[in-house]
């Protein structure tokens, strides 16, 4: 099976945001994600790098941020690594959906996890090799890919 | 890319028109904005959001800032128009039914 890789270092800096995202388009259309499904990847993408600039690194633009972009097949992955503060489990655990939104008690912020699991078909958090956050978002892709739509999330 | 935002005032109602992706770089621009909109008490701002092709969680959480602050102070926020892509992040983050939507910027 064919691997293509594309590898992006970014500063910390969030005026990159745009162009990651025209890149991240770019190279969904080439392997042939649903164009229905690209706009929620290309935001949950965003999402992961956004958070990484803001919370792990901490608006610090002298840190580094990569992606690298594989496909395999019919699967498409997406790696972040930073040089940030690692997340801690209870980050992680307590942000897998969105939260409870009360009309007369609403809280802003909290959506950028939700938004990445509610997307990917998997998405793993681990510390990477140097320190900093090594984040794994996975799609598959064709017959039996799981179609998500905005709604209740799925028990697994 | 800056936002291009337009304020105007009529019969009492503040109008923001807001043009451009709105991203972690660009939502403290709207933030300021919306903030600045609902300074005083009982405000109706009609967020006009046709304009924008791309809105991600930093760009949501300032519309809820604002409409928890328009609350509290007897206020309303109303989204006006909003993209599709808009729409689509509402929804996703089940924030839809949260806020007040108009389709017609001049209904």
């Amino acid at each position: 099976m064919t691997t293509s890789r594309i590898e992006v270092r970014t500063t910390a800096d969030p005026r990159l945001l745009s162009s990651v995202r025209a890149l991240a388009r770019a190279w969904l259309k080439e392997f042939e994600c649903p164009e229905a499904r690209a706009p929620e990847v290309i935001l949950a993408i965003d999402e992961a790098c956004a958070n990484s600039i803001r919370h792990a690194c901490q608006g610090d633009a002298t840190k580094q941020v990569q992606l690298d972009f594989v496909a395999k097949g019919k699967t498409l992955e997406i790696v972040l690594t930073d040089q940030g503060v690692p997340l801690t489990t209870d980050v992680v655990e307590s942000r897998r959906e969105f939260p409870q939104h009360d009309p007369h008690n609403l809280t802003p912020g909290g959506l950028g996890l939700p938004i990445m699991h509610r997307v990917f078909d998997e998405v793993r958090f681990e510390r990477g090799e140097q320190g900093g956050n090594r984040i794994t978002m996975r799609l598959k892709l064709g017959a039996g890919a799981a179609v998500r739509r905005p709604g209740p999330v799925e028990e697994k | 890319m800056a936002l291009d935002l337009e304020t105007s005032r009529q019969d009492n109602i503040t109008r923001l028109a807001v043009e451009g992706e709105v991203d972690l770089y660009t939502s403290p621009q709207l933030r300021k904005a919306v903030l600045k909109a609902l300074n005083q008490k009982g405000e109706c701002l009609e967020v006009v959001l046709t304009a924008v092709p791309y809105m991600d969680s930093s760009g949501v959480a300032t519309l809820v800032e604002g409409l928890k602050l328009a609350r509290s102070k007897g206020g309303r926020l109303v989204l006006v128009s909003p993209s599709e892509s808009v729409m689509k992040v509402l929804q996703l983050a089940r924030l839809d039914s949260v806020f007040e939507i108009r389709a017609n910027p001049e209904a």
